[in-house]
């Protein structure tokens, strides 16, 4: 029973995100439902956290009142006003309506993949160490103390929680716990299995707005196929939230970069704030997108450098008015970051390099986790090197390789080191790009692929051209 | 440009893989060539009555009064591939060792000890052996042990491994469908940092798989031209990579139903408390359920685990601990403490004379620091 409470909590994050149809609408349907989920995660996380911080009691009755009130009262006010959002460009229902034993196999593995992947979460409590240590027991206490206290009350035996990490999971978890009516470390995984459901569906909605239903149900195959995403579906680590946000900001940023509808940047910015809330190092991402940001608008014109300045400030809202409050407490408490500086060496060794250079390699290419993708993506880097700067790449491609070298480096000069060498750390931190690499991989040998077609004479069944 | 860029890319991943892929998978990931390299990392054998030095050449075993006797410590394998071992090994003078087998079945535990020959000289020497397993499918590995010399003197151990008999073919297949990487997918405390790949050889599949992609991928860029050779080679190339992907994929996807198998038998049938005791060893669930009801909320409590020398069980059952206690407070001194050892211990008086005892469980004691 607390399962299907849970579910419900789950569902209800959908509920939320769909709230925010004005900027949906002109999506497609899968990708409606995998924006969905993370604008509800972000709104769900922000009035949690803002109500924490102005002292309102964290509560199910006026936590739930407080975060869906204002949806609620966005619906009625909208269809008191006749202005409920009409019938959507594209429906759910066009999924359904493909007649193709290819399409319904590929989707029923992927459906396969994900109830197993869902029965592994619901089977057992929360399992594994950073996913009961440094987050659902900050949850336990958010709930149970209904209300954020000090972070230093986080610490356990005198050992920091690393209470510097953010609360974005942690609240998130509460507002499941609030369906159950009480702590259950089954029902709150939920969440994670939400996860990797929304990355497919953004994966199959991105991939069907360029494509024909098959060779976008077989990409979604290949975003799927990463056993260590698949793994992290089961159990409640922060990498494939961090790896869903990432996603969902990429493809916004790629729409607008096309097409230039600020709707997409706006989902972008919020995805941002999602990546804020969800782990340190999304400041990361946000950095990187407010860069690519600049480099789109100075590529179209110098004169829209403007442009790109009013992009990155409409980017950059909602992830530092986040990233700011969170700050701000982290100071009041006088909590500091969990990693510090080397101060070793500001170059490091070339043996530290060649150490970090070995364990990924080993990570991309001899582990169990991501099959050929980095194989693929080295041959598209040399096959296709001038689009990595297209503006159908250049959100796909460039937070890949910044992110990774970003890790690279501070492995190489931050106290990161020690964790390098025992696995613990490095490929999870490779999770947070791995489906966003897969996904450019996918689009940059569809097109391949539909030029050789091209040159060599269509066939009209596996055509990868514009979808309908 | 390109075409010389993508071969040299390729060429040099190809390297890489065969380089850091060579050398083979921890035992513990291999489901029929476990293998133990003593030159390499760090080394999980022990001995009670020896001192161990791992050096640049591999394990040196120094006895102390008696033959020296190293074990791999607690293990569950599959006997099958323990059929034949390989030692590399060094000993002065020449004798004998002794490789021995703790096998545990449904009527308890039987072992196997073959004894074998050790020549002498100073220099490595690699000696082959063949152990006779019973063949019974109940039964399992769970110590293997070496006595690399029968007399006393010291010995340098390079690398001991085991494999099945019988042809080698037979031996991959039974690798590649092996279960145990979806076994280590759900029990491992690891498997979320990362997941043991398929195996051949004792080591990672993809020591074979990625250089053909590599290559079919590079081949179908350089291959231009539509003319129908140019053309069929392309594509081949291409459905090579494919293939490689699929059967790729179709390891991932035998091996989340095996997890999900292992996770259906371990928890399946079980309630809460069942599924924490399992996932904690101990009942600490329940046990810091009773504390949690013999204290205020928001009192403080020290937590003190007692299991043997194993430093991450004690910090992990803390951990545990604190998480359960919650809404009481886990610190390191509070007026009330809890001795948790797991199970039967001594009178709690006996433990800490000076304390007041609150409470004499099964599995802890609870007391009120001083008198």
């Amino acid at each position: 029973m607390t399962i299907g409470w849970g579910a419900l909590g789950v569902a209800s994050i959908w509920a939320v995100g769909f709230v925010a149809a004005p900027i949906l609408r002109h999506l497609n349907g899968p990708q409606r439902v995998g924006f969905a989920y993370g604008l509800g995660l972000v709104w769900i996380s922000t009035m949690m956290g803002a109500a924490g911080l102005a002292g309102l009691p964290l509560t199910p009755a006026a936590g739930i009142a407080v975060i869906l009130g204002p949806a609620a009262g966005w619906w009625l006010a909208r269809a008191w006003r006749g202005r409920l959002p009409g019938a959507p460009r594209t429906g759910l229902g066009e999924m359904v309506v493909v007649r193709d034993p290819l399409w319904w196999g590929g989707a029923t593995v992927l459906a396969l993949l994900w109830l197993i992947v869902t029965g592994r979460a619901v089977l057992k409590p929360i399992q594994f160490w950073d996913a009961w240590a440094t987050y659902a027991f900050k949850a336990k206490v958010i709930f149970l103390e209904a209300a954020i206290p000090s972070p230093a009350l986080f610490g356990w035996g005198g050992s920091p929680n690393y209470p510097d990490y953010p609360l974005g999971i942690s609240l998130q978890e509460v507002w499941v716990s609030w369906f159950v009516g009480s702590w259950d470390d089954v029902a709150v995984k939920l969440l994670f299995p939400g996860y990797l459901l929304s990355l497919l569906y953004l994966a199959y909605g991105s991939l069907r707005e360029q494509w024909e239903a098959r060779p976008a149900m077989l990409g979604t195959l290949f975003v799927a196929g990463l056993p260590l995403v698949l793994q992290h579906g089961h159990d409640g680590y922060t990498n494939l939230p961090l790896a869903y946000f990432v996603f969902g900001g990429a493809i916004a940023l790629t729409r607008y970069a096309r097409s230039g509808d600020r709707r997409d940047l706006v989902l972008a910015a919020l995805f941002g704030a999602g990546l804020v809330w969800t782990r340190v190092d999304g400041v990361v991402f946000v950095a990187c997108n407010a860069l690519l940001l600049l480099v789109l608008a100075a590529r179209r014109s110098p004169v829209l450098i403007t442009k790109g300045w009013v992009d990155v400030s409409i980017y950059l809202a909602p992830p530092l008015l986040v990233w700011g409050a969170w700050s701000l407490v982290k100071l009041h408490f006088g909590i500091s970051s969990t990693f510090q500086p080397d101060g070793s060496s500001v170059v490091p060794l070339f043996d530290r390099w060649l150490r970090i250079a070995a364990v990924f390699f080993r990570s991309f290419f001899l582990d169990g986790n991501w099959l050929i993708l980095w194989a693929l993506f080295a041959l598209a880097v040399i096959h296709r090197w001038r689009e990595v700067v297209s503006p159908q790449s250049l959100f796909l491609f460039w937070p890949v390789i910044f992110y990774l070298g970003g890790i690279a480096f501070l492995f190489a000069t931050t106290d990161l080191f020690r964790f390098l060498e025992d696995g613990t750390v490095v490929h999870r931190l490779i999770l947070h790009v791995a489906p966003l690499a897969a996904l450019w991989v996918v689009q940059v040998l569809g097109r391949w692929v539909s030029e050789r077609t091209s040159a060599e004479g269509s066939r009209p069944e596996m055509a990868v051209g514009r979808g309908t | 440009m390109k075409p010389i860029a993508a071969v040299l890319l390729a060429g040099l991943l190809v390297w890489g893989v065969v380089a850091l892929g060579a050398g083979p998978l921890p035992a513990e990931l291999s489901p029929l060539k476990p293998m133990w390299d003593f030159t390499g990392a760090a080394s999980a054998w022990r001995s009670s009555n020896s001192r161990l030095l791992r050096t640049e050449e591999g394990l040196t075993v120094a006895p102390m009064a008696n033959a020296a006797v190293i074990s791999i410590g607690q293990m569950d394998h599959d006997p099958a591939a323990f059929e034949r071992m390989h030692l590399r090994v060094k000993v002065g003078d020449a004798t004998q060792g002794r490789v021995g087998l703790v096998l545990s079945g449904h009527d308890g535990s039987s072992r196997v000890l073959v004894p074998f020959d050790v020549p002498g000289g100073g220099t490595f020497n690699d000696v082959e052996v063949s152990l006779p397993i019973p063949p019974r499918a109940d039964l399992r590995v769970v110590e293997v042990v070496l006595v690399p010399s029968l007399a006393v003197q010291p010995a340098v151990v390079a690398s001991i491994g085991f494999e099945p008999s019988g042809p080698w073919w037979v031996t991959a297949v039974k690798e590649l469908w092996s279960r145990l990487p979806g076994e280590t997918t759900a029990l491992s405390g690891f498997s979320m940092h990362t997941l043991p790949p398929p195996v051949i050889n004792g080591r990672s599949v993809w020591i074979v798989l990625m250089p053909i992609v590599l290559v079919a991928g590079v081949l179908a860029q350089l291959v231009r031209g539509n003319s129908g050779i140019r053309s069929i080679v392309r594509r081949c190339a291409w459905a090579t990579a494919v293939a490689v992907w699929g059967v790729g994929f179709l390891f991932l996807f035998y091996h989340q139903i095996i997890a999900l198998g292992v996770d259906v038998r371990r928890f399946g049938d079980r309630n809460r408390a069942e599924a924490y005791h399992l996932i904690d060893g101990v009942p600490l669930w329940e046990d810091m359920g009773e504390v949690t009801r013999l204290l205020p909320s928001g009192s403080a409590v020290e937590f003190k685990a007692r299991h043997g020398e194993d430093p991450v069980v004690s910090v992990f059952w803390k951990g545990r601990a604190a998480y359960y206690l919650y809404p009481v407070l886990v610190r390191d001194t509070a007026p009330v403490r809890v001795l948790y050892f797991g199970g039967p211990h001594p009178p709690c008086t006996q433990v800490a004379s000076e304390d007041t005892v609150l409470q004499d469980a099964a599995r802890y004691c609870l007391f009120r620091v001083g008198t």
